[in-house]
C-alpha cells in the first residue's frame, strides 16, 4: 500500500469525492491520506474548490425558444439547407471566405465548359478531315483460297461523279457466269 | 492534521449525500420522458412544449457552463434541441432521454469550442449568481481555462449530477477515462482557484 505514489492516489481520492470506488479501492484511498498530509491537503482544497463552483452563474433559455425550434424543425430540406448556410456564414470573415469560394467555384466552372467546348470542335474539325479519306479508299480486293472471283473487269462501273451503286445480277446469269468460270479454271488445269 | 481530518470527512460524508440526491443519473428502466417523447413522435405539440419545458434550462446553463458566453449558449441549445427533435427516430430508449439530449448539447458544444479561437471573452456577460460577482467571475473564468474534454467532464459531474456512467455515455469514454479527466479536472481547478483568493 505504501508503494502508491500520490500522483497515482489522486484519481483514486477524485473518485472517492464522488462514491465511485470499489470497496478495496475506497480502503487503499482512505489508507493513504491517513498516512498522507500532503494528499489530505489536496482533498480538501478539491472539496473547497466544488464548493465554490456552486457560484457558476445561471442564465435563462431565450423566450421563444419552444418556437422557433418548433419551425425549424418542421421546415422543409430547402429551408433547412439555406438555414445551415445562413448559420455557416454568419460573420463578415466567413461572408469573405464564402464569396472568393463562391467566385472560384465560378471561374473553374466557365474554364470547364470552355475547355469542353475547345476539345468538342478539335475533334469535330479531325472527324471531317478524315471522312473523305475514308470515302474515296476502297478496300484491296480479297482472294479466299479456293473461291473464284468474277474477272474485275465484269462488275459494271457506274458513270464518273456519281456515287457506285449496288446491283443485283439476275440468278441465271450469276448461274452461266460461274458456269463459266468453272470450265475455263479446270480445263487450264 | 485533526483540522485536515475534520476537511476530510466532511467532504466525504457531503460526497455521500450529494450521490444520493442528484437527480440525472437513476433507474435505467423508467425513464421519465418515455411517455413525452412517444407523444412527440405522433407529432403531439403539447408533449413537445412539455419536453422543452422540462429540458431547456438545463440544456442552456449547460451550453453556458461549456462555452462561457450567454449568446452562444443560447444558440448552441437552440441547434440542440432542433437536432434532437430532428433525430428523435433514431433515439430508441437504450440510454434515458435526458442523457441522450446531453450528449447532443455536449457535442454541439465541443464543435463550436473546436471551430472558436482560443481567446477567452473575459467581458461577455454574465448570468445570475447566488454568489457576489467577483466569485462569479473567479469561477467562470476557472473553468473556461480548463481544456473542453475536462471541461465536459467536469461540468457534468460537478453541475449536472451526472454519474460516472452517464458521463461515459454522453462522452462516449470509457470509465477508467472519466475518472482520470474528472481528477485532472479538478487538481487544475484548484491551482486556479486557490491562485485567485
Amino acid at each position: 500500500m505504501n508503494d502508491l505514489r500520490c500522483d497515482d492516489v489522486r484519481e483514486l481520492l477524485s473518485a472517492l469525492l464522488d462514491e465511485e470506488l470499489s470497496p478495496e479501492e475506497r480502503i487503499m484511498a482512505l489508507g493513504h491520506i491517513e498516512r498522507c498530509a500532503p494528499c489530505r491537503a489536496w482533498l480538501a482544497q478539491v472539496h473547497a474548490a466544488q464548493q465554490r463552483l456552486r457560484a457558476y452563474p445561471r442564465i435563462e433559455s431565450a423566450r421563444d425558444l419552444n418556437d422557433v425550434v418548433m419551425v425549424r424543425v418542421t421546415a422543409g430540406p430547402l429551408t433547412r439547407l439555406a438555414d445551415a448556410l445562413d448559420r455557416l456564414i454568419c460573420t463578415p470573415a466567413r461572408q469573405v471566405a464564402a464569396a472568393m469560394v463562391a467566385a472560384l467555384a465560378l471561374s473553374a466552372l466557365v474554364l470547364s465548359a470552355l475547355v469542353l467546348f475547345a476539345a468538342l470542335h478539335v475533334v469535330t474539325q479531325c472527324g471531317r478531315a478524315a471522312l473523305p479519306e475514308r470515302a474515296t479508299a476502297r478496300p484491296a480486293p480479297q482472294q479466299a483460297q479456293g473461291v473464284a472471283m468474277l474477272p474485275e473487269a465484269d462488275i459494271p462501273r457506274p458513270p464518273a461523279g456519281m456515287m457506285p451503286r449496288a446491283r443485283v445480277l439476275p440468278p441465271e446469269e450469276i448461274q452461266r457466269r460461274l458456269e463459266e468460270t468453272l470450265r475455263r479454271d479446270y480445263s487450264a488445269k | 492534521m485533526k483540522t485536515g481530518r475534520r476537511a476530510i470527512t466532511v467532504a466525504l460524508t457531503s460526497a455521500a449525500a450529494r450521490s444520493k440526491t442528484v437527480g440525472m443519473s437513476g433507474e435505467r428502466n423508467a425513464d421519465p420522458d418515455a411517455g413525452l417523447v412517444a407523444r412527440c413522435r405522433r407529432g403531439d405539440r403539447a408533449a413537445f412544449d412539455a419536453l422543452l419545458a422540462r429540458h431547456r434550462a438545463h440544456v442552456v446553463n449547460l451550453a453556458y457552463q461549456m462555452l462561457g458566453a450567454a449568446d452562444e449558449a443560447q444558440d448552441a441549445a437552440q441547434e440542440a434541441f432542433v437536432k434532437a427533435f430532428t433525430r428523435l427516430k433514431q433515439f430508441r430508449g437504450e440510454a434515458l432521454f435526458a442523457t441522450w439530449l446531453r450528449r447532443i448539447a455536449v457535442n454541439e458544444c465541443l464543435n463550436r469550442l473546436a471551430r472558436r479561437r482560443p481567446v477567452a471573452d473575459v467581458s461577455a456577460p454574465l448570468g445570475v449568481s447566488p454568489e457576489p460577482v467577483e466569485e462569479a467571475l473567479a469561477v467562470r473564468a476557472a473553468m473556461q481555462a480548463l481544456s473542453p474534454p475536462l471541461r465536459a467532464a467536469l461540468v457534468l459531474r460537478e453541475l449536472h449530477g451526472a454519474s460516472y456512467e452517464d458521463i461515459a455515455r454522453i462522452l462516449r469514454i470509457p470509465l477508467g477515462t472519466v475518472r482520470s479527466r474528472l481528477a485532472a479536472a479538478r487538481d487544475k481547478l484548484r491551482e486556479m482557484l486557490s491562485e485567485k483568493e
